[in-house]
């Protein structure tokens, strides 16, 4: 991706503080594009200034996790409204490239130790790390203590390995993996116990799904440690850790407290003595059905409805409750039941790998993934990342998961799964949202950092409101949004209207979707949105978006019915336009007491109007009655010289 | 209401039975002045037959322009104590009778021309109104009624 802001120049000054270079790359930082950053207010320091275009929902907590076995977060800040974060540079290399072996005292001491003390720490804070792979932990020159890199800036687990997360989030899309628990870090922690031991990857040179194949079928313990000398004090241990039970890998306190040659007892699995053949392989864990159940589904629901599966677990496996649960679950969904939107046969497979596996992911219409990782999955597919056919799969999985989760409620479903559906089923209603619209919300509700997945501006990680009602001040020419886009569809696409509403509705400004829905047109619904958002996050003002809007709202100046208020207004449309205070701007317009008051002078007005035309029409009336005054005020003049000569005749007359 | 009928009603209206008695107490004690009134009064009785719109209001406008013709032939036949030679030597003057006529003839050309004169002002009064409501009109017109694309290219 390209991450210079546009200038020519490859130098961006992030907070007027650090200088990042950005034509001199580094290798990436735990999944983050990273360029080393000079503190210029102290002469020498220099930091990695890392750009995270995911980060995860937890950021907020992580940034603030401290601890001497992971590089910690010096500060984050944001430039044109997208998050930088700085850290310090790592210790030494990445494990990736010197892998070596280590003996058990140094794997104890900087390895297990002080990293299960940071998992201690994280788990008690509610958070997970989910970062725990040879490139992503560093060891300082000729040290044997690992560093795990910063948390939180990309989303977990996302770029672990399959080699390196426990088979619950190895069978998901890296992006369908989810927050995980602990115990998935105690996994990892455990691959990354045995490289070191061995000095190489487990299963080198085999791709993903062959390394699945062969955990699920030997179990990842044995597929792990086959034909390797590992140290025999810490085979228990590694055994215990690299268990495909959760239940079975020790805490991180039993691992603070470990010494060398403690001994971890867990109930192994038996494997069934004959094995069960599903689509041509042969399988002889529950675990191992589960998943061959999601690949090859047809095959699984004929044995299931033929009770091939329940005969199988009762008398291979003595798991006779499992046995009479599956068979229960495939007798249970028949046509007749509720739900007409949801698919009889995708119901069965997914109760019944449910009961199979109770640490499984969730597998629904085809696809693996942990419900907690349902927006981070949707905010991939919104930018891109997944082929459209999969984008919409993934948006119809969202769209069930948030409005059903009652299909879900059930006694077979293990309680993790219980739980994540619940909490997504609640950030969906707490959206407010319908349909689409819920569902292009819930990752930004999720998650604050979230930048804006448009695809205008996917690029500029743009993760504040002020950064983006910035930037689409900056974008909106002729050029970029024609008049009739603009017209049409507004100033915002759907993503950047969910980004800003998201953000609104974080700070308590509810109903501004409903602009929209009252039929205002969409340039005016997003100009309001605009508005909203720059009074609550952003001074600066936005001539350039008002001035494109100027010629818009000229024509809407026509609903004031005074032509003098019109030529007022729109003269002070000009000058607001210069200001860039869009609430101004818009009030100048969409002002409902003036307009009201207008209307009612424009009653009075067209009242006034009538009742002079009748005046005027009732004129001949009136001429009669002045024809009458004149021919009175005529005899009235001629008595008053006719008193007047008489007065003068007799005062001739006597007088004289 | 016809020519005829106004006249009966004028007629049976004016005279009652003691404007004969009063009559002809002046007949009998002064013949001479009521000869004079009696002569000059005359344009006004012809009047009063010939205008059927001559009204009470027109009489007594007449009667003031003929009484200022009277003031001096009835002064002189007081004087003369109703001598009917001086008396008939009165009327028997052209100059007065000439002006007892005029006198009917002034007061209507006045009553005339101050009418015409009054129709005059009232007209220009109303064309004043008339041009001041209309320009009211079209200014509301143009402030209330007319959109801004009419005038725009």
């Amino acid at each position: 991706m390209d991450y210079t802001q546009g200038d020519d120049s490859p130098e961006l000054l992030i907070a007027d503080r650090y200088l990042v270079n950005t034509s001199q790359k580094q290798p990436d930082l735990s999944g983050c594009p990273a360029w080393v950053a000079q503190d210029i207010t102290a002469t020498g320091s220099t930091w990695l200034a890392l750009a995270p275009s995911m980060p995860s929902p937890h950021f907020s907590d992580l940034m603030f996790f401290r601890h001497e076995s992971v590089i910690g977060l010096h500060a984050h800040e944001y430039h044109a409204g997208s998050l930088w974060v700085l850290c310090p540079h790592p210790p030494g290399p990445s494990l990736k490239d010197n892998l070596g072996v280590w003996s058990e005292s140094q794997i104890i001491e900087g390895v297990i130790r002080p990293i299960a003390d940071a998992l201690e720490k994280l788990s008690s804070m509610g958070l997970t790390c989910r970062g725990i792979r040879p490139d992503n932990l560093f060891v300082g020159q000729g040290l044997h203590q690992v560093v795990v890199g910063p948390l939180g800036v990309a989303c977990n687990a996302e770029a672990q390995p399959v080699l390196f997360e426990p088979l619950s989030s190895a069978v998901c899309h890296p992006t369908a993996r989810g927050g995980g628990t602990i115990a998935c870090d105690i996994f990892s922690l455990g691959v990354l116990v045995l490289s070191l031991c061995i000095g190489e990857l487990p299963l080198r040179g085999m791709s993903d799904n062959e390394i699945l194949q062969r955990r699920f079928e030997v179990g990842s313990a044995e597929a792990y440690m086959q034909g390797h000398n590992v140290p025999a004090g810490l085979v228990s241990l590694l055994e215990a850790m690299l268990s495909d039970r959760p239940e079975n890998r020790p805490s991180p306190n039993d691992l603070i407290t470990i010494a060398p040659s403690k001994l971890f007892s867990i109930r192994p699995d038996i494997p069934a003595r004959s094995p069960l053949v599903i689509g041509g392989v042969e399988v002889r864990t529950p675990q191992a059905l589960a998943w061959y159940a999601g690949t090859y589904p047809n095959e699984f629901l004929s044995l299931l409805q033929r009770k091939i599966v329940s005969q199988w677990l009762h008398r291979e496996l003595e798991l006779s409750v499992m046995s009479s649960l599956i068979e229960q679950a495939g007798i249970a969904f028949l046509p007749s039941s509720g739900n007409k939107a949801v698919d009889p046969t995708t119901m069965v497979v997914t109760r019944a790998i449910a009961i199979l596996d109770s640490a499984a992911p969730m597998f629904w219409a085809g696809h693996w993934f942990w419900p907690s990782a349902i927006p981070h999955m949707l905010a991939c597919a919104e930018a891109g990342r997944f082929p459209p056919e999969e984008q919409r799969n993934i948006r119809g999985i969202a769209g069930f998961l948030m409005t059903s989760p009652e299909v879900f409620d059930v006694p077979s479903l293990p309680a993790l799964q219980a739980k994540q559906i619940n909490d997504l089923a609640t950030d969906a209603r707490r959206t407010g949202a319908k349909g689409m619209e819920q569902i292009r919300r819930v990752p930004y509700d999720v998650n604050v950092y979230q930048p804006c997945l448009s695809s205008r501006c996917l690029k500029e990680r743009i993760s504040l409101s002020a950064g983006l009602l910035q930037w689409l001040d900056r974008h909106v020419s002729e050029q970029e949004l024609s008049a009739d886009d603009l017209g049409r569809s507004g100033f915002l696409d759907e993503q950047m209207r969910t980004f800003l509403e998201s953000h609104c509705a974080r700070q308590g400004i509810i109903p501004l979707a409903q602009s929209q829905k009252a039929g205002l047109p969409s340039w005016l619904s997003d100009l309001t949105l605009m508005a909203a958002a720059q009074r609550r996050f952003d001074k600066t003002p936005l001539s350039a978006v008002a001035k494109r809007a100027l010629s818009l709202l000229e024509n809407e100046l026509k609903q004031w019915r005074s032509k003098t208020t019109r030529a007022k207004r729109r003269a002070r449309l000009f000058q607001l336009a210069e200001t860039g205070n869009l609430t101004k701007f818009l009030d100048n317009v969409t002002d409902p007491a003036g307009l009201q008051y207008d209307r009612k002078l424009a009653r009075q007005a067209e009242a006034e109007i009538a009742h002079l035309e009748k005046v005027l029409e009732q004129e001949p009336v009136r001429k009669a009655v002045h024809e009458k005054q004149a021919r009175n005020a005529g005899e009235f003049f001629s008595l008053l010289i006719g008193i007047a000569v008489a007065m003068t005749s007799i005062w001739l007359e006597f007088c004289e | 209401m016809t020519r005829q009928s106004v006249r009966l009603r004028v007629t049976e209206a004016s005279f009652k039975w003691w404007h004969g008695l009063i009559l002809g107490l002046l007949l009998a004690y002064v013949p001479g002045s009521l000869l004079v009134g009696g002569v000059l009064l005359l344009p006004l009785i012809v009047l009063r037959f010939i205008d059927p719109d001559a009204d009470r209001q027109r009489i007594m406008i007449v009667l003031f322009y003929l009484g200022a013709v009277m003031v001096h032939p009835l002064r002189e036949a007081w004087l003369s104590h109703g001598d009917w030679e001086a008396c008939t030597q009165q009327i028997m003057q052209p100059m007065l009778l000439v002006m007892d006529w005029m006198a009917v003839g002034v007061a209507w050309l006045v009553a005339e021309a101050s009418a015409i004169g009054a129709r005059l002002w009232y007209a220009d009064y109303v064309r004043r109104e008339r041009r001041a409501i209309e320009k009211k009109i079209d200014a509301l017109r143009e402030e209330w009624l007319t959109s801004d694309g009419e005038r725009q290219p």
